[in-house]
């Protein structure tokens, strides 16, 4: 799987949408980061803000349509909850 | 960059398969697995993102296949696309789908796991009498002398409001939210904004409790 396309779509999405702070973060987790033929692509998300959120959604819509992501979204206040990033190791993309 | 194409992924992923003898890419639209028990699963693929009867049918009037790919990762299906596939003995299904009807020895039945699952143990409750297949998310469960509720599992390993507040805008009404990954945790804030909605979340044996009472 082209693992570089993904995390440069997602990078590119970050950009577009993080113009002046970066209040909404992905990382990649899951078998995407540890298999050559992971079943799909697990994706989190964290946002503080629903619309920025709402821009995210839409768009990651067609690169949705080609691969099998897997959209994992929790609050900043959640994360600090549930340790996501920690205890899975997640890898920042943006 | 050339991308890799589902069929393509399918093939390299399946070659660990010990169960399969040979994957033939036919054409960019319909795959061949042969089982080395001489069965065959024709896969054709689609990128629709929401399932009904009138889909489905359509599809398969012009693709004679064993098991449909839907290549967006959850689509919306409704209930009467689940109806007419089990008339017809086909399956719709993700990669992970596709994979485990590989595994198997015959292309149907096939049901996802957490269905599977949930299917079993909502019909083996004595108190429930039919339970119906909604869409790809909700159940309606008919009880004996008590009230017929509607609940939506949702698999998420640790469920977030996000996922609520989807689940609320995609799906029709429910009662409740199964949260049907036994592993995880519920956030406070998911909790939070459930009980707002006077609805109710709960993990399977909590929901095995609750149908044999009233609900509300």
């Amino acid at each position: 799987m082209e693992i570089e396309t993904i995390i440069h779509e997602l990078k590119e999405i970050g950009t577009s949408i993080n113009n002046k702070s970066n209040t909404l973060n992905c990382y990649l987790f899951g078998s995407v980061l540890t298999s050559n033929y992971p079943n799909d692509i697990d994706v989190l998300v964290l946002y503080s803000n629903l619309k920025q959120l709402d821009g995210f959604k839409e768009k990651i819509k067609s690169l949705k349509k080609e691969f099998p992501l897997h959209l994992n979204y929790f609050t900043f206040s959640e994360e600090e909850e549930l340790k996501f990033v920690k205890n899975q190791n997640a890898e920042q993309i943006f | 960059m050339a991308r890799k194409s589902p069929f393509e992924w399918i093939k390299e992923k399946l070659s660990d398969y010990k169960n399969i003898e040979s994957v033939d890419i036919v054409n960019e639209n319909l795959l061949h697995i042969n089982r080395d028990n001489e069965t065959l699963i024709r896969v054709a693929k689609t990128n629709l993102d929401r399932f009904f009867y009138k889909d489905i049918k359509e599809f398969l009037q012009k693709n004679e296949v064993d098991f449909i790919l839907h290549t967006s990762k959850e689509p919306f299906v409704d209930g009467s696309a689940y109806d007419f596939l089990e008339s017809k003995r086909k399956v719709l299904g993700g990669f992970g789908d596709l994979m485990r009807v590989a595994a198997q020895e015959r292309n149907w039945p096939y049901y996802p796991p957490d269905v599977k699952f949930i299917r079993r143990g909502l019909e083996q409750h004595t108190k429930v009498t039919e339970v119906r297949r909604l869409d790809n998310k909700r159940y309606e469960i008919s009880r004996i002398g008590l009230e017929t509720v509607v609940i939506i599992a949702l698999n998420d390993y640790d469920l977030g409001i996000e996922s609520i507040r989807s689940a609320a805008d995609e799906f029709d009404a429910f009662d409740a939210v199964l949260k049907s990954n036994p592993n995880g945790k519920i956030t406070a804030s998911a909790i939070e904004h459930i009980n707002s909605r006077n609805i109710k979340v709960l993990r399977w044996g909590e929901l095995m409790g609750k149908l044999n009472l009233k609900w509300k």
